[in-house]
């Protein structure tokens, strides 16, 4: 998978932070060859830290990697050490993606932003995929036998945009908001087939959990309804904004 | 839990040697109501106590057991899978507590049965994941971990168990004619997979992929055995 738009989205999504927070302080999880901190510091002029399983991939020369087994380790950083936490692409790797959202408030200072990326199993290729076969894009099926858990064929977290949110809001973030890398163009063609059946049968539900169930509030509202919202429906790639409130 | 979910477990456990049991989420207990005098049933539970168990233990299974936990021949994890945020350490923490030989039974809503897929596609969210967000009260069903017999089997490989099956329930059925239509695709080509399989171990794991237990029962209980 290309991930040029992706960390282009990611640099779109930081610049419009930067507007309302400044940041300098940037920790890269997953950083990889180093080239999402590369761009930031082109761009932002950002002091970067870099975290990974492994310091074989980076390509920055003068570039520390701080080794990190994130499954079972924490962030080898202090309380309140970054403006700026992002990890591209890592979540869907990771069996416990929630104690990682939960390090990752623990290492950004107050006013901080956390963006993170990982495959949309929301929009309609993928939707359509599970339906059919039972995977959804990017998710399977997996070898049988064990898998390198860092390869592609290593996603093994399945994780949809309300499910993320739902972890930066129990960890303590605010202001959480998705975008999306770019529009998948098969995917238009069964948005508009689809789109009535979508419209319907999602207010139906989503009158019948606000009524009846009651499961619907004004804090989860806005996220049940992205689910089914345009991005969410033609994205690649889910990315996900949330800022650590100031004291 | 539905009743034949409860059903599958303790028909399937007549037959079954064991003699330490731990059940973790312990719920009602309805489990060591069902086991008495058969073994000893200790339980793990965030919320409730409940009678019949030697010892019970007030935990959140999202962390690793209690220090004090026994070691076990059987561990019944029913209804809890779902609800954790670390399914990887609960089933790691299982097979470190489960004595060599030692059996887990897992069972969890199953999102792979074609009603499920369906609403998945319309809606994104899976039946019985409702949308909750913030403080949960004690005992709502706080879903947060989509299961389906891939994704389980995949987890339990990862936490080092063998002999991974899938116990048919009595609700492993299409409800509706349209069910068994959408689940068509999928057994093709999990058929087509099993016919291409290199080892027996993926031919049996395709093979389990087309069955109806794992396509249309709206439960999934799979059993597992620690090598």
């Amino acid at each position: 998978m290309s991930t040029a738009p992706i960390y282009e989205a990611v640099l779109r999504e930081a610049g419009r932070q930067h507007q309302v927070r400044p940041f300098h302080d940037h920790l890269d999880i997953g950083a990889g060859n180093g080239e999402l901190i590369r761009l930031f510091q082109e761009r932002f002029g950002t002091k970067p830290s870099a975290c990974d399983y492994t310091h074989e991939l980076m390509k920055l020369p003068a570039q520390k990697v701080d080794i990190a087994d994130l499954n079972v380790q924490p962030l080898p950083y202090a309380d309140a050490s970054f403006d700026l936490v992002t990890a591209t692409e890592v979540i869907e790797h990771l069996a416990d993606f929630r104690r990682v959202v939960r390090e990752i408030h623990r290492v950004l200072r107050p006013g901080g932003v956390c963006i993170l990326s990982t495959p949309n199993i929301l929009n309609l290729n993928s939707r359509l995929r599970f339906l059919w076969f039972g995977f959804w894009n990017l998710f399977g099926p997996l070898p049988v036998k064990h898998s390198k858990l860092y390869s592609t064929g290593g996603h093994i977290n399945p994780c949809s945009w309300f499910y993320i949110a739902h972890a930066l809001l129990d960890a303590g973030f605010a202001e959480v908001a998705p975008s999306v890398d770019k529009y998948q163009r098969s995917a238009i063609p069964k948005l508009i087939l689809l789109w009535p059946f979508i419209k319907f049968f999602g207010a139906r539900a989503l009158q019948r959990e606000r009524d009846r169930y009651q499961t619907l509030d004004a804090a989860n509202e806005p996220l049940v309804r992205a689910m089914n919202s345009t991005p969410l429906l033609l994205g690649r790639t889910v990315i996900a904004s949330a800022a650590k409130p100031a004291r | 839990m539905q009743l034949s979910s409860k059903q599958t477990v303790l028909d399937f456990l007549k037959d079954q040697p064991f003699s330490a049991v731990l059940d973790a989420p312990s719920g009602a207990g309805w489990l060591a109501a069902g086991l008495t005098g058969c073994a000893t049933v200790d339980g793990i539970d965030l919320y409730a106590d409940a009678p019949g168990y030697r010892k019970i233990w007030r935990h959140d299974l999202d962390l690793p057991l209690p220090a004090d936990c026994g070691s076990y021949d059987l561990i019944c994890c029913c209804e809890g899978l779902e609800h954790v945020g670390n399914p990887l350490l609960l089933l790691r923490e299982f097979f470190q507590r489960l004595t060599a030989g030692g059996r887990v039974i897992v069972t969890t809503p199953n999102v792979w049965y074609p009603q499920a897929r369906l609403q998945y596609l319309l809606r994104g969210f899976f039946p019985s994941f409702p949308s909750l967000v913030g403080k949960i009260a004690p005992g709502t069903h706080m879903h947060i971990t989509p299961w389906s017999w891939p994704q389980l089997y995949l987890y339990l490989k990862l936490a080092g168990f063998t002999e991974i099956k899938l116990l048919p329930e009595p609700l492993s059925e299409a409800k509706h004619f349209h069910e068994k239509l959408l689940a068509i695709p999928a057994q093709i080509h999990s058929r087509k997979r099993e016919r291409r399989a290199k080892t027996a171990e993926e031919q049996e794991f395709w093979k389990t992929a087309s069955s109806s237990a794992a396509l249309l029962g709206r439960h999934l209980v799979v059993t597992a055995i620690k090598p």
